[in-house]
C-alpha cells in the first residue's frame, strides 16, 4: 500500500524539516530546511491527487511550488542585506528584539 | 514499481538527513537538490508528470541555483568562525521524533483508499482548472510573485533604496 | 393635538443609515487625503454634520407624529435576531440627534476660525467627524451591544481629542486620565449588559418593559446600578467626576463639543433610555448621586479661577441636576434640560473659547472689560448666562422649572435644596461675566487691550446657538402645549405657568447674582468676623475641589503603582534571579561535565555533556530572544496538544 508508506516518508521529509529548522543556525540552512517541509506538503498533495482523483490538489502543489520560489528570493534577499549590515548569517546574532 | 518507489524514498530521505545535518553548507544545499529529485522522481511514479518538470526546473533549476549563489556570497562571513555547531540537537529531535509520532499514529489510524484507487489526473484537466475554478488563486499567486521579485530587490539593492521623498 | 394618541407605527427608512455613516464617511476622508485638502478639510467635516442634521430634521415629522423609524441589517445569523445592526428613531433619540447634529455642526464651524493655522488642522476635524460619528451610533442604536460600540468610540474619540496638543504633557495627562476613569464606569456598563443577557436573555431596547416584568428586583437593581456607573464614568458623576474639569486641556470647541452635546450627554441618554430598568432602589442611588454632584460641583464652581475649569464644575453641576430628574423617574425632563444645557453651555463655552482666542488669558483675575472690544461675545455669553441662571423666559428657565416642579410633587424639601443650587448657579456664572466683560480692563498684565472680536466664522455659529439658548425652551413650554414631551411620551405636563416656582426661581436667581456682584467682583466679607476662619476653611475645602484628586492619588493610585512596583521588584529579584541561577547551574554543570568529560572519558560520552548544556540552554530560553527556541516551545506544544486530543 504506496498511500500509507508515501505518508511515512513526507512525514519523515516534514519532520526533517522541523528539526533542521530547529537546530541550524545558518540562515542559509534555515531555508533550505523550510523547502525540505514545503516539499513534504507538496508531496502530500501529489500523493492524495493520485489517490482520490482530485485535480485541485495538483493545482495546489503547483501553487506550493510557485510560493516556494517567492519565499526563497525573498529570505535570500534578507540574508545577504544581513550580511552587509550586521555582518553576520547567523539567526541567533540577529536578536536586536531580545529583552 | 515498488523497488522503484523504494529506491526514490531511500534517496529522498538520506538526502534530507544530510540537509539538516551535514556541517557544511555547500554540501547541505547539493542534498537539497538530491531530495528534490528524488521527489520529482516520486511526482513522475505518481503520474503527475508535469509536476516533476516543474519542480525539477524551478526548485533545481532556479531556486537550488541561488541558494549556491547566496551561500557563494556570504562565504566569506561564516568561514571565519568555523562550522558552527549545531544548536538544541537532542530536545530538537525529541520535538521532531514525538511530530512524527503523532503524525503516524494519526494517519495510520485512518483508512486509505487502495492504491491506485482513481484515474490519474490529466494535464488538460490541470490546465482547465487553473483557468476556469483556481483562477483567482493563479492571479493572485502570480501577483504575489512579482511582489516578491519587486521587494528582493528593493531590499537586496546596494545602497539600500530610500523611500521616496513626500 | 390629538396626535400623540395616534398608534404607533414603526416605518423602515433606509436612509437612516446615513445619519452616522455620513460622518464616518467625513473621517475616513480626511484620514486618507486630509493633507492634501489642507484648508478645505474643515468642510468636508461641516458638510457631513450639516447632511445628517439635514436628515434629521427630515425625520422630524414622522417622529412628532409618534411613530418610530427603524431599519436592520442582519450582522450574525446565529440563534437570535439580537445579532442585527440595528437603528431605530424615536422621540427620545430624535432629540438626541437633533441636539448632537445641530450643535456638532455649529462648533465645527466655530472649530474653523478656532483651529485656524493649527498644523494638525485636518487631523483635528477628522477626529471630530469621528466623534460625532461614533456618538450619533451610539444614540440610535436599538440594542445595548451597538450602544456599547459606540460608546467605546465616543471613549477613544474624547481621548484622542482631549490630547490633541499631546506636546503639552497636560494635556496628554488629562486624555489618559478621562480614557482610564471612563473605563470604569465602561466596565461595569459592560458587566451589566452581560449580565442582562444571561439572565434575561435580551438586549433590545424596545424589549425592555418585558424584561422588567421576568426578573427579580433584586436582579433589575444589580443591572440598573451597573448601567448607572457607565452612565456615571460618562456623564463625570460622582466619584467619576475627576476626568472632566481636567478635559479642560484639550482645544475649546472639543469642550464644548464634549460638555455639552455629546460625551457627557451619552450618560444622561442611557439613564432615560434604559429607565425600565431601574427599580426605586436604584432611581434613589441616582438621585442621591445627581444631587450630591449637583451641590458638590456649584460650591467648587464658586471658588475656581480659571473660566474653562468654572464652566467644567457647572456642566458637572447641571449634569447632577439631570440625573436627579433621572431620579425621580422623570425621563423626559432630564432630556429637556439635557436639550436646552446643551444650548447655553455651548454657547457658553464657545463664549469662554472665544475670549481665549483673543486675550490668550483663561484666568478670571487677567479679564476685564472684554465688552467693550468683543461686544458680540459678551452679549452672546450674557444671554447665555442668563438662560443658564433660568430667568424667566428664556431656555433655562422652562426646563429648570420643570424639574423643580417634579421636585416638588415628589420630595417638598428637594425643592429648596435645588433652589440653592440654582442660586449658585447664578452666582458662578455671573461672576465669570461680570469679571471677564464688565469692569476695567487690565492693562499692566498687557494682554486684554490687544483683545479683538473673533472673526465672523466664530461669531456666527455662537449667534445661532445663542437662538438656541433663547428659544429652544419654548418646544416644552405650556405656551406651546409641551410639543417636547409629546415627543418624549410624556402624558401629565403642567398646563400653564406656576406663579410660585417662577417667583421663588426669580428670588433665588436674583439672589445669587446679588452674591456674584458683592462677593465675586466687590471682594466683600459677608461672613462676622467670628465666623470668618470657618468661612475661610470652607472656601480652601472647595477650591481644591474637596481634595478628591488628592484622595484617589493617596489610597487608589500611589498604592496601586506601590503593589506594581512591589511585584516589578519581586519578578526581578526572585523569579528573574531564580530563572538566572537555575541557568547559570546549568551552564556550570555543562561546563564542568564537559569538561570532565574530555579529560576522563573524552570523546565517549561527549553527547552527555551536550545535553546537559542543551538543558542549561533550554533553562535559560526565556532572556535569548532566539526565535529557534521560541518555536521548539511551539512544536512541542503542538506535540504534546496533539497528543492529548488524538481520539
Amino acid at each position: 500500500m504506496p498511500v500509507q508508506s508515501l505518508l511515512l516518508l513526507s512525514h519523515a521529509l516534514f519532520c526533517l524539516g522541523i528539526y533542521g529548522i530547529l537546530t541550524r543556525r545558518h540562515a542559509i540552512g534555515l531555508l533550505l530546511s523550510i523547502e525540505l517541509i514545503l516539499n513534504a506538503a507538496a508531496l502530500n498533495f501529489v500523493l492524495f491527487s493520485r489517490a482520490f482523483g482530485h485535480v485541485q490538489a495538483q493545482a495546489f502543489a503547483l501553487f506550493i511550488i510557485a510560493l516556494a520560489a517567492c519565499e526563497a528570493v525573498v529570505g535570500l534577499a534578507i540574508i545577504i542585506r544581513l550580511s552587509r549590515t550586521a555582518k553576520t548569517v547567523f539567526a541567533d546574532h540577529v536578536d536586536l528584539l531580545k529583552g | 514499481m515498488s523497488i522503484a518507489y523504494g529506491l526514490l524514498a531511500v534517496l529522498t530521505l538520506l538526502g534530507a538527513v544530510w540537509v539538516v545535518t551535514l556541517r557544511n553548507l555547500f554540501r547541505a544545499a547539493l542534498s537539497l537538490g538530491l531530495v528534490l529529485l528524488g521527489v520529482a522522481g516520486l511526482f513522475i511514479l505518481l503520474e503527475a508528470e508535469f509536476l516533476a518538470f516543474v519542480q525539477i526546473l524551478v526548485y533545481v533549476g532556479a531556486i537550488l541555483t541561488l541558494v549556491v549563489f547566496a551561500i557563494m556570497l556570504t562565504a566569506k562571513l561564516h568561514a571565519s568562525s568555523a562550522s558552527p555547531a549545531s544548536r538544541q540537537t537532542v530536545p530538537a529531535a525529541a520535538a521532531a521524533l514525538g511530530l512524527f509520532l503523532v503524525l503516524v499514529s494519526t494517519t495510520n489510524a485512518l483508512t486509505w483508499p487502495d492504491y491506485p484507487a482513481a484515474e490519474a489526473v490529466s494535464l488538460a484537466a490541470l490546465g482547465q482548472e487553473l483557468v476556469k475554478t483556481l483562477v483567482l488563486p493563479f492571479e493572485v499567486i502570480s501577483l504575489v510573485f512579482v511582489a516578491a521579485m519587486v521587494g528582493a530587490i528593493a531590499i537586496a539593492a546596494n545602497p539600500p533604496m530610500k523611500p521616496p521623498p513626500s | 393635538m390629538d396626535h400623540a394618541a395616534a398608534p404607533a407605527v414603526t416605518l423602515t427608512l433606509p436612509q437612516l443609515g446615513w445619519i452616522p455613516a455620513l460622518p464616518l464617511l467625513a473621517f475616513t476622508l480626511l484620514l486618507f487625503f486630509g493633507r492634501r485638502l489642507g484648508r478645505f478639510s474643515p468642510w468636508v467635516a461641516v458638510a457631513a454634520l450639516a447632511g445628517a442634521l439635514g436628515i434629521t430634521l427630515s425625520l422630524a415629522g414622522t417622529v412628532f407624529h409618534g411613530h418610530r423609524v427603524a431599519v436592520s441589517w442582519a450582522w450574525l445569523s446565529a440563534d437570535a435576531p439580537v445579532w442585527s445592526i440595528g437603528l431605530s428613531v424615536d422621540g427620545l433619540s430624535w432629540l438626541m440627534l437633533f441636539v448632537v447634529t445641530s450643535i456638532g455642526t455649529m462648533i465645527a464651524l466655530y472649530s474653523m476660525g478656532y483651529m485656524h493655522g493649527d498644523p494638525r488642522l485636518s487631523r483635528f476635524f477628522a477626529y471630530l467627524s469621528l466623534f460625532c460619528a461614533s456618538m450619533l451610533l451610539l444614540v440610535l442604536a436599538d440594542h445595548f451591544l451597538l450602544l456599547y460600540v459606540g460608546w467605546e468610540l465616543v471613549g477613544l474619540c474624547s481621548y484622542l481629542l482631549i490630547s490633541f496638543w499631546f506636546e503639552k504633557p497636560e494635556a496628554a495627562a488629562a486624555g489618559r486620565k478621562a480614557f482610564i476613569t471612563t473605563r470604569i464606569g465602561d466596565t461595569g456598563l459592560l458587566l451589566g449588559i452581560l449580565l442582562l443577557f444571561w439572565t434575561a436573555h435580551e438586549l433590545h431596547f424596545s424589549q425592555l418593559d418585558a424584561v422588567r416584568a421576568h426578573l427579580s428586583p433584586g436582579l433589575l437593581t444589580l443591572i440598573s446600578v451597573l448601567i448607572f456607573l457607565g452612565a456615571a464614568g460618562k456623564s463625570a458623576q460622582i466619584p467619576l467626576h475627576v476626568w472632566l474639569p481636567d478635559a479642560m486641556e484639550g482645544p475649546t470647541p472639543v469642550s464644548a463639543l464634549i460638555h455639552a452635546a455629546t460625551m457627557v450627554a451619552a450618560g444622561v441618554y442611557l439613564v432615560a433610555r434604559t429607565l425600565p430598568l431601574f427599580t426605586p432602589e436604584s432611581l434613589q442611588i441616582v438621585l442621591t448621586i445627581g444631587l450630591l454632584t449637583h451641590l458638590f460641583a456649584g460650591t467648587v464652581a464658586l471658588t475656581q479661577t480659571d473660566i474653562k475649569r468654572i464652566l467644567a464644575y457647572s456642566t458637572l453641576s447641571q449634569l447632577g441636576l439631570m440625573m436627579v430628574a433621572l431620579g425621580l423617574g422623570a425621563a423626559p425632563l432630564a432630556m429637556f434640560h439635557l436639550g436646552t444645557h446643551a444650548f447655553f453651555k455651548a454657547l457658553l463655552f464657545l463664549g469662554a473659547g472665544s475670549v481665549i482666542h483673543a486675550a490668550h488669558a483663561q484666568e478670571l483675575g487677567q479679564l476685564g472689560g472684554l465688552r467693550k472690544t468683543m461686544p458680540w461675545t459678551a452679549a452672546l455669553f450674557f444671554i447665555a448666562a442668563v438662560s443658564m441662571s433660568g430667568l424667566f423666559p428664556l431656555s433655562g428657565f422652562w426646563s429648570k422649572d420643570a424639574i423643580l416642579l417634579a421636585a416638588r410633587h415628589d420630595h417638598p424639601w428637594l425643592l429648596w435644596v435645588l433652589l440653592g443650587g440654582a442660586a449658585m448657579t447664578t452666582a458662578y456664572i455671573f461672576r465669570v461675566y461680570l469679571r471677564c466683560f464688565e469692569g476695567t480692563a487690565k492693562d499692566h498684565h498687557g494682554a486684554t487691550p490687544h483683545a479683538h472680536e473673533s472673526p465672523m466664522i466664530m461669531v456666527l455659529p455662537m449667534a445661532m446657538l445663542g437662538l438656541g439658548a433663547i428659544g429652544a425652551g419654548l418646544a416644552g413650554s405650556p405656551w406651546l402645549h409641551h410639543p417636547l414631551f409629546r415627543l418624549l411620551g410624556e402624558t401629565h405636563v403642567h398646563e400653564g405657568v406656576d406663579v410660585p416656582i417662577l417667583a421663588w426661581s426669580t428670588v433665588a436667581a436674583a439672589l445669587g447674582l446679588g452674591l456674584a456682584w458683592v462677593v465675586g467682583v466687590q471682594q466683600r466679607y459677608l461672613l462676622p468676623p467670628a465666623l470668618r476662619p470657618l468661612g475661610s476653611q470652607l472656601y480652601r475645602l472647595a477650591a481644591n475641589k474637596y481634595y478628591v484628586d488628592e484622595l484617589y492619588d493617596r489610597f487608589l493610585i500611589r498604592p496601586f503603582l506601590d503593589l506594581a512596583r512591589g511585584l516589578a521588584g519581586f519578578d526581578q529579584r526572585v523569579i528573574d534571579g531564580a530563572v538566572n541561577g537555575a541557568g547559570r547551574v546549568g551552564w556550570g554543570l555543562g561546563e564542568l561535565k564537559a569538561w570532565f568529560d574530555q579529560a576522563v572519558v573524552d570523546q565517549l560520552v561527549n553527547g552527555l555533556a551536550r545535553t546537559v548544556r542543551g538543558a542549561g540552554a533550554t533553562l535559560r530560553w526565556i532572556q535569548t530572544g532566539i526565535v529557534q527556541q521560541y518555536l521548539f516551545v511551539v512544536v512541542m506544544a503542538v506535540v504534546v496538544l496533539s497528543a492529548l486530543l488524538r481520539r
